[in-house]
C-alpha cells in the first residue's frame, strides 16, 4: 500500500474547516437555530449596538450597517462585476460559435469550453459571489424587520435574540422615528418608493450591457423596468426601515459599479447629459475586444494600459508645449544676440 | 371576569363576551362581540378589558379607546371620536370616574369614564405600553423612555419620576406602601411611594414584562429569561429558587388559593405552591400554542387566553381542561 500525501492550500483548508463547523452546528442546533446563531443574531445585535452608539437613531444604524456589510462584501461584489463584464464581452464570439455549430451539440460544447478556457473565464464565476452574498442579504433584511419590533409579539421575539449585553438591552426598543419616517411602518409620502425605484433603475441600467441577442435584449429591457417597479411597490407595503436599507444599498451599489466598471449602460446617457463634448457616445453594439480583455485580469490590465496611454498622451502634449517654449526661448536668445551684435 | 361573564379582547380585533352559564361553569356561551355593524376595520386588542358599572372599557391597537355597554356590546363612546391617538398596547384602568390609559404617542390620558371627554394628558419621552396603577390619588405609569412616573390623579401633574436603565412595559404592583416593578434592564425594583429605591433584584437574565403578584409577603414575577422568581417583599432576597420553564414568561401570573398559576411561551401552564415553589402540576395546551396574556382566576378554575385564539378553563386539581372555546369565528 502506498502512502499518498494530499496537500491542501491554506485557503482551501480554511474553507473546509468553516464548512465542517457550519455542518456540525447545523446538526446540533437545526437549520433555523443555526441560521439565527451564525447570521441573524450577530447582525441584529450589531445593528442595535450601532443604534446605541449613533445617538439612539435606528435610521443611522440601518445606514451604518448597510455600509459595513457592503464594504465587507466588496471583494465579492468586485469579482462578480468583473465576471459579468468578462462574460458579456465574450457574447459575440459565443454567438458566432452557436451559429457555427448549431447542429452539432457536442462540438458546440467543446468549442464553448475552449473559448472559456482561452479567455480564462468561468461561466459560474459571477454566480458564486452572488450565492455567497444572498444569505447575508436575507439575514440583514430579517434583522431590520426584527429590530423594528412594531408590535408586542415582535418585541417579545426580539428579546429572545439579544446578547446578554446591557448596552444592547438598554437600547431596545429602538427609536423608530427618522427624518419624516416611522421606520416601523410604510412611508405614506411615497418619497421612499420613488427613491427605491429610481436608484434601482440606475443600478440596473448601469449593469445592463448592450446584448447582441434580441431575446436577451428584450429580457434586459424588461428587467430594467420590472425590478424597480416591483421594489417600489414593496416599499409601499413594508416597514420603511427596510426601504431605507434598499435605497442606501442601491446607492452604494451604484458608486461601486461606477468605480469598478464605469457608467456601463448609462454611458450614453451621461455623455448626452454632459453635452457629448468630451468623448464620443458608447457604441450601440459591443466591440469585440482583444483576447486579454475578456478575462478579469485582462480587464484590469486594460484599465492599466488605458491609464498608461493617457499619461503618455499628457507627456507628449507636455513635450509639445515644452518644445514651443524651447523654440520661443531659442528665438529670444537669437534676437538678444542680434541686438547685442547691433549694439 | 365580572358576574359570571368573561370579556376577552382578541388579536383579530374583537371584544367577545362569554356567559359562563352553568355551575360549576362547565360551558361558555358567546353573548356578543364587538366590532358591531358600522365599525370599520379590524385591529388587535392587546389589553385586558376593564368592566365597571355595566360598561366595558378597552383600548385598541388602532389608537382608539372604546366604552361599550356590558349587556349588549353597543358602543357608548369612543376616544377620540374622530381620528386616532397612538396605538394602545396596555389596558385601561378606571378609578373614581376617571379612565386612565397609556398610548404609543407617549401620553397617559385621563378621560371621563362616563362621556369619554379628555380631562388631561401627560407626555412622557417615549411609547407607553404598560397599564397604569392607581393608589391613594396617585397614578403610576412606566414608559419606554426608561422612567416610572408618579402623577397626581386629579390634575396629571408630575410628583416624581424614577429612572431605570431600560424601557418599562410592565404594570406596577403596590403592596404595603411599596411599589414593585420590573424593567427591560432585567432588574426588578422595589420603591418607596416617595420614589426612592428600597431594593433591586439584578439576577434575571432578560426583561421583566408581566406584572407581579403577592402571596404572604412573597413577590412572584415572571421574566423573559424563562424563569419565575419569588422575592421577599421586604428585603428582595429569593424566597424560593427560580422555577425554570421552556419559554419566556410574558403574562401576569394568577393566584388561586395557595397556588400561583402562570403560562409560558413553551405552551404550558404551570401551578406552583406559592409559599415554597413546589410544582403541583404542568399542563401542555392542545393544540400546541403559546401563553402570553395574563391568566384569570375563578373559583377553583383558571382561565387561559392562549395565542391560538382559544380560551381554556383549567380546573385547579390537576390542570385538566374543563372547556375550551375559540374566539375566532
Amino acid at each position: 500500500m502506498s502512502n499518498r500525501v494530499v496537500y491542501m492550500s491554506r485557503r482551501n483548508l480554511i474553507i473546509v474547516l468553516i464548512a465542517a463547523a457550519v455542518v456540525a452546528v447545523l446538526f446540533s442546533y437545526g437549520v433555523v437555530e443555526t441560521w439565527n446563531l451564525i447570521l441573524l443574531q450577530p447582525m441584529l445585535n450589531l445593528m442595535i449596538l450601532l443604534s446605541g452608539i449613533l445617538f439612539h437613531s435606528f435610521g443611522l444604524a440601518i445606514i451604518a450597517l448597510t455600509i459595513i456589510v457592503r464594504l465587507l462584501m466588496f471583494p465579492l461584489t468586485v469579482k462578480q462585476l468583473y465576471s459579468t463584464r468578462a462574460m458579456t464581452s465574450l457574447q459575440p464570439k459565443m454567438q458566432e460559435i452557436q451559429k457555427k455549430h448549431a447542429k452539432d451539440k457536442q462540438q458546440l460544447q467543446q468549442e464553448m469550453s475552449k473559448l472559456y478556457k482561452e479567455a480564462g473565464v468561468n461561466p459560474l464565476g459571477c454566480l458564486w459571489p452572488m450565492l455567497i452574498q444572498l444569505p447575508i442579504w436575507i439575514a440583514l433584511y430579517q434583522s431590520i424587520l426584527r429590530a423594528v419590533a412594531a408590535t408586542p409579539e415582535d418585541l417579545l421575539r426580539l428579546s429572545q435574540n439579544l446578547y446578554p449585553l446591557s448596552v444592547v438591552h438598554q437600547a431596545v426598543p429602538l427609536e423608530s422615528g427618522f427624518l419624516w419616517l416611522n421606520l416601523g411602518s410604510p412611508d405614506s409620502f411615497f418619497i421612499l418608493a420613488i427613491l427605491v425605484g429610481g436608484t434601482m433603475w440606475l443600478q440596473q441600467k448601469m449593469m445592463t450591457m448592450p446584448a447582441v441577442d434580441p431575446r436577451q435584449q428584450s429580457m434586459s429591457r424588461m428587467m430594467l423596468w420590472m425590478m424597480p417597479f416591483m421594489f417600489a411597490f414593496f416599499t409601499l407595503q413594508f416597514p420603511s426601515g427596510l426601504a431605507l436599507f434598499w435605497v442606501i444599498s442601491n446607492i452604494i451599489g451604484i458608486v461601486m459599479q461606477y468605480f469598478v466598471t464605469g457608467w456601463g449602460g448609462l454611458e450614453g446617457t451621461v455623455q448626452r447629459w454632459r453635452g457629448g463634448i468630451t468623448r464620443a457616445p458608447a457604441p450601440a453594439t459591443p466591440v469585440v475586444r482583444e483576447q486579454g480583455m475578456e478575462t478579469i485580469e485582462g480587464a484590469r490590465q486594460e484599465e492599466k494600459v488605458a491609464k498608461e496611454m493617457e499619461k503618455q498622451e499628457k507627456r507628449v502634449e507636455h513635450g509639445k508645449h515644452g518644445g514651443k517654449r524651447e523654440e520661443r526661448r531659442r528665438g529670444h536668445r537669437a534676437s538678444s544676440k542680434k541686438t547685442r551684435r547691433k549694439s | 371576569m365580572v358576574d359570571d361573564t368573561l370579556y376577552v379582547g382578541t388579536m383579530e380585533g374583537k371584544l367577545v363576551s362569554y356567559s359562563l352559564v352553568s355551575e360549576p361553569r362547565r360551558a361558555a356561551v358567546e353573548w356578543w362581540r364587538f366590532p358591531l355593524r358600522g365599525e370599520s376595520g379590524l385591529f388587535a386588542i392587546y389589553g385586558t378589558p376593564f368592566v365597571e358599572e355595566g360598561i366595558v372599557y378597552i383600548g385598541a391597537y388602532n389608537g382608539k379607546v372604546y366604552a361599550l355597554a356590558a349587556e349588549h356590546g353597543h358602543r357608548i363612546w369612543a376616544y377620540p371620536d374622530d381620528g386616532y391617538i397612538g396605538s394602545i398596547a396596555g389596558s385601561p384602568v378606571v378609578d373614581g370616574g376617571t379612565l386612565y390609559i397609556g398610548s404609543s404617542d407617549g401620553k397617559l390620558y385621563a378621560l371621563d369614564a362616563e362621556t369619554g371627554y379628555k380631562l388631561w394628558d401627560f407626555q412622557t419621552g417615549d411609547d407607553i405600553w404598560g397599564t397604569p396603577a392607581i393608589y391613594d390619588g396617585v397614578v403610576y405609569i412606566g414608559s419606554f423612555d426608561h422612567n416610572l412616573y408618579a402623577l397626581d390623579a386629579e390634575s396629571g401633574g408630575e410628583i416624581w419620576q424614577f429612572s431605570t436603565q431600560g424601557a418599562i412595559a410592565s404594570t406596577p404592583l403596590i403592596y404595603n406602601e411599596t411599589l414593585y416593578i420590573g424593567s427591560f434592564d432585567s432588574n426588578f425594583y422595589a420603591l418607596n411611594l416617595d420614589g426612592t429605591e428600597k431594593w433591586r433584584f439584578e439576577e434575571a437574565g432578560n426583561w421583566f414584562w408581566g406584572q407581579a403578584v403577592v402571596y404572604d409577603d412573597i413577590i412572584i414575577v415572571g421574566s423573559l429569561d424563562h424563569k419565575i422568581y419569588a422575592l421577599d417583599a421586604e428585603s428582595g432576597d429569593e424566597a424560593w429558587p427560580p422555577f425554570e420553564t421552556g419559554g419566556p414568561i410574558r403574562g401576569d401570573p394568577a393566584l388561586v388559593g395557595e397556588f400561583v398559576i402562570f403560562g409560558s411561551d413553551d405552551g404550558k401552564v404551570y401551578a406552583l405552591a406559592a409559599a415554597t415553589g413546589g410544582e403541583r402540576w404542568r399542563r401542555t395546551l392542545e393544540p400546541p400554542t403559546q401563553v402570553r396574556a395574563p391568566l384569570f382566576p375563578g373559583e377553583g378554575v383558571v382561565y387561559v387566553h392562549a395565542f391560538n385564539q382559544t380560551i381554556y378553563a383549567l380546573e385547579m386539581e390537576y390542570g385538566l381542561t374543563i372547556w375550551s372555546v375559540t374566539t375566532s369565528e
